[in-house]
């Protein structure tokens, strides 16, 4: 049996190149409301106040050496 | 204005040993620069918040807003006396005159740096690893008059040259640790000139700093731009390194009610085929349970870039109940998630990657490393809780609005003790603008009927996250020192102005 591969069997075509718009890629730009202005992120309020004793620091003034 | 600057040490999140992200917190606008990352955050020396370390060569600089010929402030210590530690007035980078606590325990002026010729020092000492307050009042003159106090009391005063450069005046105030092992821990910074009337002398009280964040809305405008539940932020070195086929969950336990739909995983290490899943599970008796969510399959996480892993069902927290945040994983990752903190309250279990997200967890094993794993959310009704988080969350926690005369004002928490005096109160936002247009704000502080910008009326933030501060040395309503009772009931917030 003789397979046809052997027998180096091809198709060439000629082709007609058809003028014609194109196009190899198609993108969809969308204009979305994003967050714009002023963005915050993180809010505090630092208050100074006298420490009353109750504070860490407070407890140990009394190993404190001062001559 | 007399009061230049506070910081209670207390907004750049938790207890964190990563100096490099120590260092970008402290850098996000509230201090001008560092030398060196060997900083972290600690445990306070005070009775809230927290504090910064300085280890071996560690500087933290601010710039202030201007020239000052003579400073006044105070800060809280506690020195390893390894080394001498201290801080320095310079004039634009270089050292007028630097106070130091020595390895001896005295405290010392010093002409320029921290190593600089001593001018005078205290026969007072103090012992290593404890608190103290240290109080300075310094001219910057060749023959400059300084005082300082500990703990309330005179220690030290003489005059001598307060200069390093041909100026008699300082623009920026630097914590500076010296090249040597050791560490000092700094708490309750306080800043003030000799201008006005209020804030111009040592306070001899040693002050402390309380930090309050917003615990809800009180009128506001801003619309919310990202919620999310846990933390973005790694305070502990390491990562969670997971088998192949192994599942990792964590706990979190939401503070607002909200809606989850994606888990953010910030990877250790670059992984370009590695499949991930996210998964949510409900908690059972300590241990996850029964799986509420999980998504579809996303391959690779690079280094350092937080991962998104959207959930298939966008799932609905509860706030105070516990939940698994976690991810699926196909290949092994010798290096896995990065490391939030020492808590070691991640859970593990085999898990076979193909077969899907176990509908009910498996058995797992505890004590695994707590990975910066957290739920992007929506659904959040408050707009306080956006602007709580600590330290701030920037693009995954944040408000925004571009009208011009919108404003948010929150409550805050009582005084956590009765304060005889108020000094000062300051209101500091983390803030950027979206874009390269012109925006101001302002921070504000609404005390009985009357709404005020406080030191700064127009504040114009930059493209990145950081922290601005409008100072409030009196209450606004009043024109007289804060009472509790009024800084309690005051709101405080932010303002578009342009």
């Amino acid at each position: 049996m003789t397979d046809i591969r052997d027998a180096g069997l091809v198709r060439e075509t000629l082709l007609t190149t058809v003028p014609a718009a194109t196009a190899s890629a198609v993108a969809r730009e969308v204009l979305l409301a994003t967050p714009t202005g002023l963005l915050v992120s993180g809010l505090v309020r630092e208050v100074l106040v006298p420490d009353t004793g109750t504070g860490t620091g407070a407890a140990q003034y009394a190993v404190s050496v001062i001559t | 204005m007399a009061l230049l600057h506070l910081d209670g040490f207390d907004k750049f999140g938790g207890i964190n040993a990563v100096g490099t992200n120590v260092v970008a917190l402290l850098t996000a606008g509230e201090w001008t620069s560092v030398t060196s990352t060997s900083h972290q955050i600690v445990a306070p020396l005070s009775s809230t918040g927290f504090a910064v370390q300085l280890g071996t060569s560690a500087t933290m600089t601010k710039t202030l807003p201007t020239t000052y010929s003579r400073l006044i402030g105070g800060i809280r210590f506690s020195s390893t006396l390894q080394a001498n530690a201290g801080l320095s007035f310079l004039d634009a980078g270089t050292a007028q005159a630097s106070i130091t606590v020595n390895t001896t325990g005295t405290v010392s002026v010093r002409t320029g740096s921290i190593t600089g010729t001593v001018l005078g020092t205290s026969s007072a000492t103090v012992t290593a690893n404890t608190t103290h307050y240290l109080e300075w009042d310094i001219t910057f003159a060749n023959a400059g008059l300084y005082q300082l106090w500990l703990d309330g009391v005179s220690i030290l005063s003489g005059s001598g040259d307060t200069t390093g450069t041909a100026n008699s005046y300082a623009n920026q105030l630097q914590l500076a640790m010296a090249a040597v092992t050791g560490a000092i821990i700094y708490d309750d910074l306080y800043l003030f000139d000799t201008s006005g009337s209020t804030n111009n002398a040592v306070l001899t009280t040693s002050p402390r700093i309380e930090t309050q964040f917003p615990t809800s809305d009180g009128a506001v405008q801003f619309a919310i731009g990202a919620s999310l539940v846990g933390s973005s932020t790694s305070r502990s070195t390491g990562s969670y390194n997971a088998a192949a086929n192994n599942l990792y969950v964590r706990p979190i336990i939401p503070t607002a009610n909200c809606t989850v739909n994606a888990i953010g995983v910030l990877p250790a290490a670059t992984n370009a085929s590695v499949q991930l899943r996210p998964v949510l599970y409900a908690d059972s008796s300590g241990v996850p349970g029964a799986l509420l969510s999980a998504g579809s399959t996303v391959v690779g996480m690079t280094s350092g870039v937080m991962q998104n892993l959207p959930l298939t069902t966008p799932q609905a927290l509860v706030a105070g109940t516990r939940y698994w945040l976690g991810a699926m994983n196909d290949l092994a990752l010798s290096t896995g998630y990065t490391t939030q903190d020492t808590s070691a309250a991640g859970r593990s279990a085999t898990a076979t990657f193909a077969s899907g997200a176990p509908g009910t967890a498996p058995a797992t094993t505890a004590g695994q490393v707590t990975a910066v794993i957290f739920g992007v959310a929506s659904g959040v009704a408050t707009n306080a809780y956006e602007v709580s988080q600590n330290p701030p969350q920037g693009t995954y926690s944040y408000l925004y609005d571009a009208t011009v005369g919108h404003e948010d004002l929150y409550n805050f928490p009582a005084l956590t003790a009765a304060a005889p005096t108020i000094y000062a109160a300051a209101v500091k936002g983390s803030v950027a603008k979206s874009d390269a247009g012109a925006k101001t704000i302002s921070l504000r502080t609404k005390s009985g009927a009357t709404d005020s910008a406080g030191s700064a009326s127009s504040l114009a933030p930059g493209t990145s996250y950081g922290w601005m501060t409008s100072l409030f040395a009196t209450d606004p309503n009043t024109g007289a020192a804060w009472t509790v009772a009024a800084l309690n009931a005051a709101q405080g917030g932010v303002k578009v102005e342009t």
